[in-house]
């Protein structure tokens, strides 16, 4: 089965910095990929570059960018825009930030599914109250008829999710979505996004520090460090037994309601454009062995079932 | 004494001529050194409580007290004097600083306000830096030219200015990612022992709670529903809500069964 998304060895820049490295990532229909890592490991970028939001400054200097067949790197602005919205959906980190604060959120949304066709007003008012109500909003009316700002950031969050699901998008890319939520609505609003997979069969590409949302909600794992992806695998392969240490690091790091203590990972990443020997979290690795320092060659190292690391060396 | 007494703190705001009570008679203390974690949905009230707290919002009734003194109505010269003993630490580290004002200039600022000698807050800023784990260097940099929780940890260094014997700290590690956020805990902990300080914490994330505080105050619709120390609550709950919202939480096992709860409409 040919992937609805593919990534080939991507390496994107901002103003000559290299921020993304050698990323290769697949996903197919119906799936949910987690991408994990510390801020800074170039998570969010990757995201912009699949949707063709790099910005003036960004650039692609290699690699391959497919969606469903369509190279996303050579397209047409026209063409993209028609993808936007419509087949590719994208929910942004800061809510508030992602929607006019002078239109009122109702106007927002028509004015979005208008850029992708006609729709009858009133069913179009329907759907996308009941999507609302199903995110917990019961006062649809009210919210339609309110400006961002009259609204919470948990309130604006889940209307930016409903308005990036109500045109049933392929595939949903979306950046930390839950992050400014509390428990309760969280819980909520990922359950309310695994409905819209199960339903429409939507491959989603979730950006997230949110380790309790990754292992209950995504099939696969990428794990970012320093702009390269250095470890890939099924959920339970990468939560169970990770094979890089910053993986394993990652996974202490993480607090828990009961048993453990959480233990951060001492240091910081290596600083973008800077060069550094061999692996980039060498530094910060508590079994690095020398070799790690000089050169070496990263190249993935296959524990089976797709799961892979960049660790020459793994945890086990 | 107590670091914190709120005895019966009311909030009522009105809109359109109806009013609304955002925080309904809630009483609780801090203990000195003692970690407390605010907890609720949002809109529950912990950040009207919490501004309240921090003299940000006056109270409609009930008394703040801040190390036996009463502060729910000081004004002027002595409510700044009460600002050296506390101290708030925000949510967004980067918006919380002047982005055209190097760090040091901001932290130093807080000391020369309280009246100290300009040489003298110079040389406490990067002792407070060298406290936070930050490199001297740092003084000299813009909030741009550093990262979340390098940020973080300078708006810890200028709380920790005055000396304060309380911080509040709204969401202050909810936007930083794991690891950062395991570091600041660890950095919030070594003070909290090296200085005794108390800490008033609001926080979403359960599990952070858990790991973090002594006591643990959960809020529902501006009421306190249940109060207790944070393995108490969050290991044996005894009320419907605060189990709602522990049951919430995801496991981190991928292994462990998870259920949507039943959620009250």
């Amino acid at each position: 089965m040919t992937p609805i998304l593919s990534i080939q060895q991507l390496d994107v820049s901002y103003c000559g910095t290299r921020i993304l490295n050698d990323v290769t990532l697949a996903l197919h229909t119906g799936k949910i990929l987690g991408v994990v890592g510390e801020s800074g490991s170039g998570k969010s970028t990757l995201l912009q570059a699949v949707i063709g939001l790099l910005g003036d400054h960004g650039r692609i200097d290699h690699g391959k960018l497919e969606f469903d067949g369509i190279d996303l790197i050579r397209i047409k602005k026209k063409d993209m825009r028609r993808l936007r919205g419509k087949r590719l959906g994208m929910v942004f980190q800061h809510p508030g930030a992602s929607m006019n604060p002078i239109r009122k959120i109702g106007v927002q949304f028509l004015e979005a599914l208008h850029a992708h066709g006609d729709f009858d007003k009133k069913e179009v008012r329907t759907r996308i109250l009941n999507m609302l109500s199903e995110l917990r909003l019961t006062d649809g009316e009210r919210i339609l008829n309110s400006y961002p700002f009259e609204l919470s950031g948990g309130m604006n969050q889940r209307v930016a999710i409903a308005l990036a699901m109500v045109l049933h998008p392929e595939l949903l890319l979306a950046d930390e979505p839950t992050s400014a939520l509390d428990v309760t609505v969280q819980a909520q609003v990922v359950r309310q996004l695994m409905d819209l997979r199960d339903h429409f069969g939507t491959a989603m590409m979730m950006v997230t520090h949110n380790m309790g949302v990754i292992s209950y909600m995504v099939d696969q794992i990428a794990v970012m460090y320093a702009g390269r992806v250095v470890e890939y695998g099924n959920k339970l392969d990468v939560m169970k037994h990770p094979q890089h240490p910053y993986t394993k690091a990652l996974i202490a790091a993480i607090p828990q309601l009961h048993g453990r203590k959480m233990v951060g990972i001492p240091g910081q990443p290596p600083v973008f454009g800077e060069p550094y020997a061999g692996c980039p979290f060498a530094a910060r690795c508590t079994s690095a062995r020398a070799a790690c320092r000089q050169e070496l060659k990263l190249v993935p190292n296959d524990y089976g079932n797709g799961h892979w690391t960049l660790c020459p060396y793994g945890c086990d | 004494m107590y670091v914190l007494e709120i005895e019966n703190l009311t909030k009522e705001f009105s809109k359109n001529g109806r009013k609304f009570k955002a925080v309904d008679d809630v009483s609780f203390t801090i203990d000195a050194g003692e970690c407390c974690g605010l907890v609720g949905e949002s809109g529950s009230g912990k950040s009207t409580i919490a501004k309240m707290v921090a003299r940000l919002l006056p109270p409609t009734s009930g008394t703040i007290k801040l190390l036996g003194e009463e502060i729910t109505y000081l004004q002027g010269k002595r409510l700044r004097q009460a600002y050296q003993k506390m101290a708030m630490v925000f949510q967004m580290p980067k918006d919380s600083f002047n982005p055209r004002r190097k760090l040091g200039s901001s932290i130093q600022e807080v000391m020369t306000n309280a009246g100290i000698h300009r040489a003298d807050a110079k040389k406490r800023t990067l002792e407070l830096l060298d406290l936070v784990e930050l490199k001297r260097e740092y003084a000299d940099r813009f909030p741009h030219q550093i990262s979340g929780g390098e940020c973080q940890r300078a708006a810890l260094a200028r709380a920790l200015a005055g000396n304060p014997q309380l911080l509040i700290c709204d969401e202050a590690t909810s936007a930083l990612d794991v690891s950062v956020q395991a570091q600041i805990v660890a950095l919030l902990k070594r003070l909290q022992q090296e200085l005794g300080l108390s800490y008033l914490m609001i926080c979403h994330d359960l599990a952070l709670v858990k790991n973090l505080c002594d006591t643990v105050v959960v809020i529902q619709g501006g009421q306190l529903v249940e109060t207790g120390t944070a393995d108490a609550v969050i290991g044996n709950p005894k009320q419907a809500y605060t189990k709602l919202l522990l049951e919430s939480v995801f496991p981190v096992d991928p292994t462990e069964t998870w259920v949507l709860p039943e959620y009250p409409r």
